[in-house]
């Protein structure tokens, strides 16, 4: 049943059997319906083999056997603070579940913030309608449909401009230990509308688990949406993370990333044009060593003609660190005098490292202006002799001079205690270079 | 925007009408339809090949019937059905090999003179040693009193087979294993003929060498094997241009070159390849899977592949280097024009191993009609590869909006010394460019060759003197005409 080169899905039957009662939402028919027909869709496929071209540069291995189980326990976490300067609304997610009481929820007309699962029950048919027209067309995302326990809902009603910024908080415990973390997660800002959102993955260490997040988000004509993400999950945790936008006319999608956590991460980036003059910037960085790897996948989507799409990734490889960065530019048939830039720099420290970049073009439209960039080496040594002949000792020099590549990715951020944190974890990752 | 039209029709010419379209009606001798071990042993025995080479084919025949055929390239045909093809056709006089010209068929030297490719003439003006490969059978070789004084061995793969079995032992199937691939599998199990060149140590090839390729029979697949051995310090330049005449099925070609390449060797490898494309409505056309690799064992070694690619409907093709020993270079210089319904998929290896290696990658793509053009590559280092260079630009030109211009770079670093750099753009002729031409006083088919050709000339400057001329016409030919 199994589709070529992909491992066996059937290994998950069990979990959604035994888990499938116990999931929110489980007495609501249509869900219950949407829950059976994701799992049996992603049966049919399975989870991607190392033989599948998306998936060349990361081992699925771990997850080949349905091994972690749906976790269904709530805790609560010591630490869920976010960021202190930011004023907004937090939303609180332990070990998968939206904790009511670390959570921080402040009204504000035209917004609408809620968990998924309390969304489903106040307004069912709207959810129905969010949830069901999603693209079911990703054996994973299917997975994610099938046995998620929550989420996050973000409704920005026309014209309205989210006062402050919105923290989301993932927080992994130790009692998560072996199981499956999956939350799904809609975003709608309307027409003239905009929201930033911070979204914050951290966890114990030594914590085996999957975490697995599918967020899809909609602009309309002219709304705005910034989400910078942070992802330094315990060293045992094999992180996933998927943003799905459309963007309709005008509209502008900005969004940052910094991986330098987790056993293997995984963040896909899929965004879809879908009116003129449309705009999106990708950027982020990803830091490994000691194990980790880090898979960064873009796929952007250019539809419509006269927009814009930047994308800036930067990569650095201590010993033990691997990375991939895969990036895919679209441009249809249709999509005329789309511009459509594309870069990825790595760093290689170590002999002990591995950078892979595959940034890809498909075009079909003849009027457009697309580039792409990529490059790999270590630190320039005229630089380096520079700083040390100034009286900085080899590390430190090092240290500086990987720090201003990294922070180069984030110097045009507006909001400076989430542009100070980014750096903060940056020097964080960097002093523990022995 | 006129000049767009206008461009978009000058540039559909590129291909234009198929110049080297006829067919010629030599008497052939085949094996009979489809593929078994019957045939594979009937090819053996047609070719009187010693006993080792047809345990060899037979082996990469059991590993071809394990294997399938790649669908990962970004290609659409149909399927070639590999027990509806002809695995042998030789010319009816091979069984009884011509001593000089005179003795050719003067049907084959009509063919050659259609083509432009008078043996006479070159033999006299061009200085060019040619083994003319017609339907997988060389019947003619010249120059080969030159080579010889020098030590040079420029033969057919069957004579090698026959008169250096050593060497053919030794490098049969080293750059490119039996089961490399399905298509180089296949290749090795039912290769009809090909070129073995040898060039020993210390020797500077004194001509470049050079095999016109012609596929003639209709649903003759061609299975050349081409090994090209550069000992020490030695050099070799080697051309390789195909035409072929008009068919309306697809023609299947599934060739293989392996080139070795010792300490302070160089080889340089230029190929131009104009097979039928295809009608304008997609129908007919050869399909070229082709399996290229060279391998720089030594210190210091070298290899250039230089290629335009102007024919085929199907082409897939990826000429590589694998850089073994210290200081090695490879270097890639590649011009693809895709028009109609052609689709090309096409690029290159760079596998760096040794210390301080560096590659180049030159990549020209021109996608016209409704045309598929894709670039794939792979630069990949090892940990032990220290001081690697690469170097990589990938341009595409799109003219008219239903083709499709693609970029596949693979990017591999495994060593902190490397220094990996990556570029592409895609792009169209511009008004301005277009504009400032014609301000100058030329007509939009002037500006556009102007253009095309100024897109192209880092590939074009790395040809033989031969060949610049033969793929400046390429390129020029269908672009005079077609305007106004």
């Amino acid at each position: 049943m199994t589709e070529k080169n992909h491992f066996d899905g059937i290994n998950y039957a069990d979990d959604f059997k035994s888990a499938s009662g116990q999931l929110p939402g489980a007495d609501i028919a249509w869900l219950k319906e949407l829950r059976q027909k994701s799992i049996d869709d992603f049966i049919k496929v399975g989870i991607p083999g190392p033989k599948v071209e998306e998936w060349k540069y990361s081992n699925l291995n771990a997850l080949k056997s349905g091994s972690f189980k749906t976790g269904l326990e709530k805790s609560s976490a010591s630490d869920a603070a976010g960021i202190a300067d930011i004023k907004g609304s937090k939303v609180v997610f332990v070990d998968g579940f939206y904790n009511s009481v670390q959570s921080e929820i402040k009204n504000q007309q035209g917004v609408t913030l809620q968990s998924l699962n309390e969304f489903v029950k106040s307004n069912p048919e709207k959810a129905q309608a969010l949830i069901d027209g999603q693209a079911q067309d990703n054996s994973l995302r299917n997975l994610n449909l099938a046995l998620m326990t929550g989420g996050f809902v973000l409704i920005v009603d026309e014209g309205v401009k989210l006062a402050e910024p919105i923290q989301i908080i993932h927080v992994v415990t130790s009692p998560a230990a072996d199981k499956s973390l999956r939350l799904r997660n809609l975003i709608h800002i309307g027409k003239n509308a905009s929201a930033q959102i911070i979204e914050d993955y951290s966890g114990a260490q030594d914590v085996n688990c999957w975490s697995q997040n599918v967020t899809t988000a909609k602009l309309d004509e002219n709304a705005t949406l910034e989400m910078y993400q942070f992802q330094d999950q315990g060293n045992e945790t094999i992180h996933m993370s998927e943003t799905l936008v459309d963007v309709l006319e005008n509209a502008n999608f900005k969004h940052y990333s910094l991986n330098v956590g987790a056993a293997m991460s995984r963040t896909e980036i899929k965004p879809t044009l879908k009116g003129e003059n449309g705009n999106v910037e990708l950027s982020g960085a990803f830091l490994a060593r000691g194990g980790n790897a880090h898979d960064v996948f873009t796929h952007m989507k250019h539809m419509m003609p006269q927009c814009d799409s930047d994308q800036n990734y930067r990569g650095v490889l201590d010993k033990g660190g691997k990375s991939a960065f895969q990036g895919k530019v679209y441009v249809a048939k249709d999509a005329q005098l789309t511009n459509a830039d594309q870069s990825n720099k790595n760093l290689i420290l170590d002999r002990n490292a591995e950078a892979n970049s595959k940034p890809e073009l498909l075009i079909y439209a003849d009027d457009v202006k697309c580039s792409h960039g990529a490059t790999v080496g270590e630190l320039d040594s005229e630089a380096l002799f520079y700083l040390k002949s100034r009286g900085l000792d080899t590390l430190s020099a090092k240290a500086l001079l990987v720090e201003a590549f990294v922070a180069e990715v984030y110097q045009d951020i507006e909001i400076g205690a989430v542009k100070e944190k980014y750096l903060a974890l940056a020097r964080e990752w960097l002093a523990h270079n022995e | 925007m006129a000049s767009t039209l206008e461009t978009r029709q000058t540039v559909e010419e590129v291909a234009g009408d198929y110049k080297y379209g006829f067919v010629s009606d030599i008497e052939t001798v085949k094996a009979p339809k489809g593929l078994n071990e019957g045939v594979i042993r009937f090819i053996s025995a047609k070719k009187e090949e010693p006993e080792w080479l047809l345990d060899w084919r037979l082996k990469a025949y059991k590993k071809w019937l394990k294997m399938e055929e790649p669908d990962w390239a970004m290609l659409s045909y149909h399927k070639p059905d590999f027990q509806d093809i002809y695995y042998y056709a030789a010319p009816k006089s091979a069984d009884d090999r011509p001593k000089s010209l005179d003795e050719v068929d003067p049907e084959l030297l009509r063919v050659y003179e259609k083509l432009g490719i008078s043996l006479q003439e070159q033999e006299v003006l061009s200085g060019v040693a040619v083994d003319i490969v017609f339907d997988s059978v060389s019947v003619a070789t010249t120059f080969r009193e030159t080579l010889k004084e020098k030590g040079v061995i420029f033969c057919s793969i069957s004579e090698a087979a026959r008169d250096y079995p050593e060497l053919m032992k030794k490098y049969l199937g080293s750059v490119v294993p039996v089961a490399d691939n399905f298509y180089a599998a296949l290749n090795s199990a039912v290769f009809t003929d090909g070129t073995f060149v040898y060039i020993p140590k210390g020797v500077r090839c004194p001509m470049e060498l050079s095999t016109y390729f012609r596929i003639n029979e209709a649903n003759t697949g061609q299975f050349e094997r081409t090994i090209i051995i550069a000992d020490d310090d030695s050099y070799v330049s080697y051309l390789e241009g195909c035409t072929a005449p008009m068919r309306d099925e697809n023609q299947l070609h599934a060739a293989v070159v392996e080139i070795v390449v010792l300490e302070n060797a160089e080889v340089k490898y230029s190929t131009v390849q104009n097979w039928y494309p295809g009608d304008k409505d997609g129908k007919g056309g050869i399909y070229n899977f082709v399996t290229k690799r060279a391998a720089c064992r030594g210190t210091n070694s070298k290899v250039s592949w230089t290629q335009v690619e102007t024919g085929s409907a199907v082409t897939w093709k990826y000429p590589s280097c694998i850089l073994q020993g210290d200081g090695s270079v490879g270097e890639f210089y590649s011009v693809a024009i895709t028009n109609n319904y052609q689709q090309a998929d096409t690029g290159t290896k760079m596998i760096h191993i040794g210390k301080n290696t560096s590659s180049t990658i030159i990549s020209k793509g021109i996608s016209a009609g409704k045309a598929q053009n894709i670039y794939r590559g792979l630069v990949k280092v090892m940990p032990n590869a220290e001081n690697t260079r690469n170097f990589t630009q990938c341009d595409s030109l799109l003219i008219g909006d239903e083709c499709g211009a693609h970029t596949v770079p693979y990017i591999e670093a495994k060593n902190p010394t490397a220094q990996l750099e990556h570029e592409a753009t895609t792009s169209k002729i511009s008004d301005e460019q277009l504009f400032y031409c014609l301000q100058r006083g030329l007509d939009v088919e002037q500006s556009v060759t102007l253009i095309v050709n100024g897109f192209c000339k880092e590939v074009m400057q790395q040809l033989p003197m031969e060949f610049a001329v033969e793929a400046q016409k390429l390129l020029g030919i269908s672009l005079e005409g077609s305007v106004g």
